[in-house]
């Protein structure tokens, strides 16, 4: 699904700090989807039973990252949570971006009235702190994993919305798209065949490196008690169950929070790598000083 | 300098247009709350005339633009609402706890940014080097770091386990009393300094370091990695190159022009920094129950205290905008590229 | 030698330099006379109004220190301790109480105490119409028959003993606040000012001499209290403290790191790990009572599924109450027995449930769904409040092994009553289970089951229970509660049994209290009582060095 260019590949080989945040995210992935058939111990990973002689106890052979309050395994837990931050994050990156991209392209193409509309409204939804609007709906609308992926989709789009605006205007005016126009292409056709496509490709990678940051901001929702609910062990819940404990039972905020870390770090440099490969100045660089 | 009174009288106007659109946007989330506000108001112990009263007073009646209307009266008049939770004027409440957040975040920014254009630069001369890499490793960890975790993780290694510094609030209870600390300005730091108290100053800085190392992690991070790409594009430019092989020294290059290249875009990528770094205090407060915004908004989350959430939401954004607006400024003022 | 001389002279010395310090340390050291006994207690909120007539809320921590009620109640051995009032009597149809007031109370301004005084109190109370006048509904006049005697007559028979032990709303003060204030009258709005400025004008054992509500109450000691020359008084004692200050400390473990350095002498809570610390340190006493504060929840009796009793006693079934209380505090709770809790008069040990999921799967069957509950119910607690969201993560994981599903909704308390309120104009919209706090106001059993069962109850009957025979078991019981208690119990006990068969709602747990102080705070076990939540009782500490 996802095409990776040979080229890029080897610049990312040739570089084992991008390299390894490649296998990082890469593992991300894979776990995440196959999650639910690779636990040990499903019903304390779901959540369905408690066993409270077995409750905080520190890692050991049986139980590697322990267990928590109420006697279920945080290893289980903690793979299991890898799929709902994957699934919320994907959801959100990608309906933020449907949203932001049909936005940005009516008010970049269209322009006008409706354009200066559309901008504005995304202006008043960027005025907002990124995360704390996405709290103050999470809030409203309660807990829940699409209320969660609500919440966050519409604080998000915005920043889409207006970076595919900036990139139409830009596109609208280049020599190519003129003499589309004055060989009579209709309006439609120029969108589909030359603005869409060439304006997609900064949005959608933009939405890549993003992923990272959805992960971070649902787990940020879950923490203050407004992204999923129990007993689901999203990493952002789990460190929070932990916070009541954290003299005694150390374990459980710490493992949810080394997996969220490593995580977000993958994406991260995996973005920087995309950023260096495209960025034509960095790619090269050999000397510096002279 | 490039900017025309026009361009600042016009900014302001959208910045007065953008407040109006959030407080917009919020009344819209205070209809969607599913309980009749008016039960809400009386509490549990009210008679029917009290809650016929209060739907009433609170124009729960009238249309919804009539409703718009009065609830943009009230905050333009800086009637807010009250608090559930501590049953205070939510505009008291928030105007008492900002300047504990004020503190802690013009400190980690200040940190921040200057240890973060240092390191930027020194990995940006060492390209490729070890140094180098070290410094990118950090700058990514400490830019990905979940800030709730590692306060907590800050917490349990510095306060509970080896008890050097203490695990929250903004002063010892017995340090102030002992030393008869009294808050005026309630930026403490101030009111130490104004009060001519050494000791409880010390205290004061105690209780802020732990928040304030894990609040700079954001911007700190930003600010390296942005000041690396940048100083290393910088180097590449030709007149650069060209000052080197002229024998000029090398302090004299970074400082002079490449410095210059590069502050601008930075204090433009912390301005922008500065909205996660708002949501970063709301965790950090919280974990260290220091009683800032941040930990105001924190709590009302907790409790779901609606008044004090949407007041102080509203609250960081006309800052959060405010600030965009300065940073705007500032960055067309150092940058002379900026067009308008 | 030169050398044993040297030795000599050293030793002469150091002996000296001891002789010195003895004498020296004697001279200096402060003689207990003249150093004044401060107690620091810290409270985990802040303090509300200063009203004694309409305060229903944080202050009652420190009114029955500065005020005093006519009568005092000791829950766990259910007898009346004299306050302002040495006897009383009441008639046989139970309408006629007389109270005959002690003669030597005085008021901090020095004027006696007299019967006009609790009148004018008890009136304010009721005219103002707030806090816990709707407790004194039943009165219906008060008569002064001399300086000190005074007759309450009533409507209908009600336990009026019980009612002016009250923490709430029933302090006498002195009349003179009209004139302190430049008020007209008692109920203008300017006394209430004149309170909330931060004066007293009450007759207790300590005047308010700090108000800063938000950070701190300074309570100093009334030496012309009548209590101090009472001997065998148990609400006092001669090495009580002189200066009793009220801190304000909002956070648990802030509490017990000043208590720990010394900067508060009784913390009002810590953490149950902290509290097993504290145990094992002989520098602290750990006194744990029982409290009348119980956790409940009240089901839906008007929503499907739980409009079946039956599956309401299958829920009852499947709770796992030992494993709740062991997680939720710690241990520090009781499982409930009905709602009356644990210790106070009319509760009784057979109204528990025991966890029998088979049983639950019985009457589930029964009742004619065998394989479970389709619809997934909504459960609310009050967010923040990590005992109850433990509580209901184990009700949800127990339930779903009966195939009953829940969702759980941490709510501001605000929403969550305002949500159940719903329920009066449509059961369905409102939720299925709630769950809450308890705590009485007078303290009777009535409290809790007309609040919360009976259907007139508007505000807190929020399973919307309508039962007409228990409705007339508890307002008989509560008729003869003053006159003849043996009866009274025999019929609230026979109202406890419809509940339990009907289980319109379920005790959780019953709350066990308890405060942490550092040792040189003695006869604390005696200054702490369930009918007086969160008060220290500083009166009857006594104060060692």
């Amino acid at each position: 699904m996802i095409i990776i260019p040979r080229d890029f590949l080897k610049f990312l080989t040739e570089r084992p700090l991008y390299f390894t945040g490649f296998i990082i995210v890469l593992v991300f992935i894979v776990v995440g989807s196959i999650a639910p058939y690779i636990l040990t111990k499903p019903e304390d990973a779901w959540g369905l039973t408690y066993d409270l002689e077995n409750a905080f106890k520190s890692p050991s052979i049986e139980h590697l990252f322990g267990t928590d309050a109420l006697g279920r395994d945080m290893l289980n837990r903690v793979i299991l949570g890898s799929r709902y931050s994957l699934v919320i994050a994907l959801s959100v990156v990608f309906l933020s971006l449907a949203i932001g991209i049909i936005v940005g392209l009516v008010a970049g193409y269209i322009g006008g009235a409706i354009g200066t509309i559309l901008m504005r409204v995304t202006d008043m939804f960027l005025a907002y702190p990124p995360l704390l609007l996405a709290i103050a709906l999470a809030a409203v609308l309660g807990r829940g994993i699409i209320t969660t992926i609500v919440a966050l989709a519409v604080t998000w789009w915005p920043w889409y919305a207006r970076l595919m605006y900036v990139t139409v205007n830009s596109i609208k005016s280049a020599p190519y798209v003129e003499a589309a126009k004055v060989i009579g292409l209709s309006r439609w056709a120029i969108m589909a065949r030359y603005i869409v496509p060439n304006s997609l490709t900064p949005v959608v990678t933009q939405a890549m490196l993003d992923i990272g940051s959805a992960i971070l901001e649902a787990a940020s929702l879950s923490f203050l008690g407004v992204g999923v609910p129990p007993p689901i062990p999203e990493w952002g819940r789990l460190i929070s169950e932990g916070w009541q404990y954290i003299g005694k039972a150390y374990w459980i905020s710490l493992f949810p929070g080394i997996a969220l870390l490593l995580t977000v770090i993958g994406f991260n440099l995996l973005g920087d790598a995309i950023k260096e490969y495209m960025n034509p100045r960095l790619r090269n660089v050999t000397q510096v000083m002279v | 300098m490039p900017i025309s009174t026009g361009y600042i009288i016009k900014r302001i106007i959208m910045l007065f247009l953008v407040v109006l659109g959030v407080l917009i946007i919020a009344f819209i989330i205070t209809r969607v709350i599913p309980a009749r506000p008016e039960l809400l108001w009386v509490g549990p112990r009210a008679t029917i005339e009290q809650i016929e009263k209060a739907r009433k007073e609170l124009h729960l009646d009238k249309p919804i633009y009539i409703q718009l209307y009065y609830y943009l009266k009230d905050f333009f008049s800086g009637n807010w609402g009250v608090s559930w939770r501590t049953r205070q004027p939510v505009l008291i409440d928030i105007l008492t706890y900002l300047p504990a957040t004020i503190e802690l975040a013009i400190t980690a920014f200040l940190l921040a940014f200057m240890l973060g254009i240092v390191l930027g630069i020194i990995a940006a001369i060492n390209y490729g080097k070890v140094v180098d890499r070290v410094i990118s490793v950090i700058s990514v960890i400490v830019a990905s770091t979940p800030v709730f975790w590692l306060g907590l993780m800050l917490q349990l290694i510095f306060s509970i386990w080896f008890k050097v510094l203490p695990g929250g609030m903004r002063i010892d209870t017995d340090v102030a009393i002992a030393t008869g600390f009294k808050p005026i300005t309630n930026f403490y730091i101030l009111d130490a300094l104004i009060q001519l108290n050494i000791s409880a100053l010390i205290n004061i800085i105690k209780h802020m370091i732990l928040p304030v190392a894990v609040l700079m992690m954001y911007p700190l991070g930003l600010t390296i990695r942005t000041t690396r790409s940048l100083a290393i594009e910088s180097l590449q430019e030709i007149y650069v190159k060209a000052l080197q092989v002229w024998g000029l020294p090398r302090r004299l290059i970074l400082y002079k022009y490449v410095l210059r290249n590069v502050i601008a875009p930075v204090i433009a990528a912390l301005g922008l920094s500065f909205g996660y770094t708002i949501t970063g205090a709301l965790m950090v407060e919280l974990v260290f129950v220091y009683p800032g915004i941040g930990y105001y908004i924190g709590m009302a989350l907790l409790s779901f205290d609606y008044p004090a959430i949407l007041g102080g939401i509203v609250f960081v954004a006309m800052i959060y905008s405010l600030t965009n607006l300065v940073v705007d400024i500032i960055h067309a003022w150092i940058d002379p590229r900026v067009k308008f | 030698m030169a050398l044993s001389s040297r030795v000599l002279a050293v030793i002469v010395v150091v002996i000296a330099v001891i002789i010195v310090g003895v004498v020296l340390g004697v001279i200096l050291r402060p003689t207990p006379a003249t150093a004044k006994r401060v107690v620091v207690y810290a409270s985990l909120s802040e303090m509300t109004t200063a009203d004694p007539s309409t305060e229903f809320s944080n202050s009652i921590l420190w009114l029955p220190l500065v005020y005093e009620t006519l009568l005092w109640y000791d829950p766990i051995n259910n007898k009346f301790i004299p306050g302002l009032a040495v006897n009383y009597t009441v008639s046989s149809d139970g309408l006629v109480w007389t109270f005959y007031l002690r003669k030597n109370a005085v008021f901090h301004d020095g004027a006696p105490v007299t019967a006009q005084s609790v009148k004018i109190s008890i009136e304010r109370t009721i005219s103002l119409g707030q806090g816990a006048a709707y407790v004194l509904e039943p009165i219906d006049r008060i008569e002064v028959v001399d300086d000190y005697t005074i007759k309450f007559y009533l409507k209908y028979p009600v336990p009026l003993n019980k009612m002016l032990a009250m923490p709430y709303g029933v302090y006498t003060f002195s009349p003179k606040v009209v004139e302190y204030a430049g008020a007209k009258n008692y109920t203008d709005p300017k006394v209430a000012e004149w309170f909330n400025s931060g004066r007293d004008a009450g007759s207790g054992p300590y005047k308010l001499v700090k108000w800063d509500p938000e950070n701190e109450i300074v309570l100093e000691k009334f030496t012309n209290w009548w209590g101090w020359k009472e001997t065998g008084y148990p609400l006092a004692n001669p090495n009580a403290p002189d200066v009793f200050i009220v801190k304000i400390v909002k956070d648990a473990v802030t509490q017990a790191t000043l208590l720990k350095a010394g900067q508060i002498d009784i913390a009002q809570y810590v953490s149950p790990e902290e509290l097993e610390n504290f145990k094992k340190d002989s520098n602290y006493v750990v006194v744990i009572k029982p409290s009348y504060q119980n956790l409940v929840i009240l089901l839906n009796t008007k929503k499907s599924p739980l409009n079946n009793p039956l599956i309401r006693k299958a829920i009852a079934y499947a709770i796992p109450y030992e494993d709740i209380v062991k997680t939720a505090r710690a241990g520090y709770a009781r499982v409930a027995s009905g709602v009356i809790p644990y210790g106070m008069w009319g509760h009784f040990e057979d109204f528990k449930y025991e966890y029998n999921l088979t049983l639950a799967k019985q009457l589930l069957a029964e009742a004619g769904y065998p394989n479970g509950i389709d619809r997934t119910l909504v459960l609310t607690y009050t967010a923040g409040d990590i005992y109850e969201q433990r509580t209901s993560e184990l009700i949800k994981i127990s339930l779903a092994k009966i195939g009953i599903n829940i969702e759980i909704k941490p709510m501001s308390w605000e929403e969550q009553w305002a949500l159940a309120q719903k329920g009066w104009e449509d059961p369905n919209a409102a939720q299925d289970i709630l769950m809450f706090y308890w705590w009485p106001d007078i303290l009777s059993p009535i409290t809790y089951l007309y609040n919360m069962f009976h259907s007139k109850s508007k505000s807190f009957n929020l399973c919307y229970y309508e039962n007409p025979d228990f409705e007339k078991l508890i307002e008989e019981a509560y008729k003869f509660e003053g006159i003849d208690p043996n009866k009274a119990l025999e019929l609230y006990r026979k109202a406890q049994e419809i509940l339990y068969r009907d289980a319109p709602g379920i005790g959780l747990w019953d709350m066990v209290e308890y405060r942490v102080a550092k040792n040189r705070v003695g006869n604390l076990e005696n200054s702490i009582s369930p009918a007086y939540p969160t008060v220290v009782f500083a009166q009857a500490l006594s104060i060692k060095g």
